[in-house]
């Protein structure tokens, strides 16, 4: 196949593909959770989608010289299933600007055209405020009758059903891909999974392994997330630490006396 | 050599030695200055890039109630033959928002073409100082070569950086893929004043060029500016909050030795970028930024205030 920004280092004969879709995002739930089963299958890397048209370039500095531009990369990869849809993943690390995300995602249909994807897959966060006790849920969310009878099979609630709203939004290319690949008659279905809004910003949460485990288990594969749960509590502490380093610092200024949340 | 058609040639001078200096927007505007008041050597426009896929803002050119020109990016190529043993070839751009890499290879296209041994670029390096202060240069190459050049000129050099979006630096980069030459000079730019022209920094960029190239330049033009600047400066500067003053630092020699990374000079740019256009995208790039580099505590209250003023 010949596509333009595209580069193919094989073309794996793929039966009626699920494409896993995922780029950073809130809380970093689906490139996370996507990444982590891409790993555990050990799906095998046959292409990417080249940066130069989507992204800027950038350069670092390494012992003092000024190194050639880098480009944040958007992989293509495939894991054949024995006993179901065989699976894609474009795994981005990195957002493209606004201006780009529609080109970007539109490649990426392009791709999945040419190897008959059957359905695309992503994954968001669902921002709530306060703490979350207890079980974090997944929704989902759909763009065609086929995935909706899908997740209905698969007891997976919809996120209107849920929460009992008419509209939400997914920013960045986990919510452009659904609605390109959708134009050209390719349906989708993104996992929402709650989330504290505190989490937002931050790169582990919890969350990506509620949704994980959800797609596991809606692709009826047999992986184990326990590791998953450990990157993520790992990370957690990682955060902590460094927090805690510019606490010290600051009781260092201000000497004894001053009161800080231990507990 | 084939070149593009956006690229539009009108002469073809017949240059020796030439060295490159290319400068495009940023913090202070420091190397589009630069490569704009070199041009007052008398250096001739020969060339510019035709960018209308290179940019998501033209502009209008209206004269006399008619409209001229459709501007896409501003840009272009001039000359100057000089006494000594290198020509100079100065490109100046305005900022492209569309496939910045295919812009900046269609630049060394160009300096390939004109068999460019080496290219300068200037940009500004945020750092919390006083606009009073005498910015100090910093400076980076792209060959193991030049660092020995470098050391010629008392010149502070930059060890690391990770992920910086300036274009000028990008350029030198790039040149590093063609085996050209290439070096990035850096000046201080103030915090309080990054958005805004600071002829400061040109100047001492120029002064260095001057010896470098082995060039005269004239800079009592610049005096001028950097006068009016200053009494601006000093307003802003006079706005900012007591504790914020106190962290400025002034000429610390000893301090100099530490900076040798880039890393928190390109998150500036990033809250700089922030600021003026807080969408999702900018801030969610800053906020990646900050925790791969490991100092989002540092920027933590600077960062949220953000968010909340986006609210």
């Amino acid at each position: 196949m010949k596509l333009k920004q595209v580069k193919l280092y094989k073309e794996p004969k793929l039966e009626e593909p699920y494409l896993l879709a995922a780029w950073p995002g809130m809380g970093m739930v689906a490139l996370r959770a996507f990444s982590y089963l891409n790993r555990k299958l050990n799906a095998e890397e046959f292409g990417e989608i080249e940066p130069y048209d989507f992204f800027d370039p950038e350069v670092s500095i390494r012992d003092g010289l000024i190194d050639v531009p880098e480009f944040p990369e958007n992989k293509l990869f495939y894991w054949k299933n024995e006993k179901g849809n065989d699976l894609m993943f474009c795994i981005g690390n990195e957002q493209p600007s606004p201006e780009n995300e529609y080109k970007l995602a539109d490649k990426i249909v392009d791709v999945a055209k040419h190897f008959r994807v059957k359905r695309v897959y992503t994954s968001a966060a669902f921002a709530l405020g306060g703490h979350l006790l207890g079980e974090r849920r997944v929704f989902g969310v759909v763009t065609d009758r086929e995935s909706k009878q899908y997740l209905k099979k698969h007891r997976v609630m919809l996120l209107s059903e849920a929460m009992q709203m008419k509209e939400a939004g997914i920013s960045g290319m986990n919510g452009v891909i659904l609605g390109a690949a959708r134009e050209r008659c390719i349906g989708g279905i993104c996992l929402f999974g709650e989330m504290p809004e505190a989490e937002v910003r931050l790169p582990y949460s919890k969350t990506s392994k509620v949704v994980c485990d959800t797609l596991i288990r809606i692709l009826e594969l047999k992986v184990d997330t326990q590791e998953l749960e450990e990157e993520i509590t790992q990370g957690i502490k990682e955060l902590e630490q460094q927090s805690l380093r510019y606490t010290v610092d600051y009781k260092d200024l201000f000497g004894k006396g001053g009161k800080t949340n231990e507990h | 050599m084939e070149l593009s058609p956006m690229i539009k040639i009108y002469k073809e001078p017949d240059l020796k030695n030439s060295y490159l200096i290319a400068g495009f927007p940023g913090p202070g505007g420091v190397g589009l200055g630069v490569a704009s008041y070199l041009n007052r050597l008398g250096a001739e426009k020969f060339c510019e890039i035709e960018a209308y896929k290179f940019s998501s803002m033209p502009r209008s050119v209206i004269k006399g109630g008619v409209m001229e020109e459709l501007e896409f990016l501003d840009n272009e190529f001039s000359y100057w033959k000089s006494k000594g043993e290198n020509d100079l070839i100065i490109f100046k751009s305005e900022q492209p928002t569309f496939k910045k890499h295919e812009f900046i290879n269609l630049a060394l296209d160009v300096a390939e073409k004109f068999r460019v041994k080496r290219v300068y670029t200037s940009s500004g390096l945020i750092r919390p100082v006083r606009h009073t202060k005498e910015p100090w240069i910093f400076a980076a190459a792209n060959k193991p070569e030049l660092k020995e050049y470098l050391e010629n000129f008392n010149l502070l050099p930059i060890k690391t950086g990770i992920g910086l979006t300036d274009l000028n630096a990008v350029l030198v980069g790039s040149a590093r893929e063609r085996n050209i030459e290439g070096v990035c000079l850096f000046s201080e730019v103030p915090v309080y004043v990054a958005p805004l022209p600071n002829p400061k920094g040109v100047k001492s960029i120029l002064k260095l060029l001057s010896k470098m190239l082995s060039i005269d330049i004239d800079l009592v033009e610049l005096d001028r500016f950097i006068k009016q600047m200053d009494q601006e400066m000093e307003k802003l500067y006079e706005n900012l909050p007591e504790d914020t003053k106190k962290t400025f630092v002034e000429s610390v020699e000893s301090e100099a030795k530490l900076i040798s990374d880039l890393t928190e000079a390109e998150i500036e740019n990033l809250f700089m970028e922030a600021e003026k256009d807080p969408s999702e995208f900018r801030i969610s790039k800053l906020g990646t930024k900050l925790y791969s580099s490991g100092l989002f505590p540092k920027y933590e209250d600077r960062f949220f205030k953000l968010i909340q003023k986006k609210r």
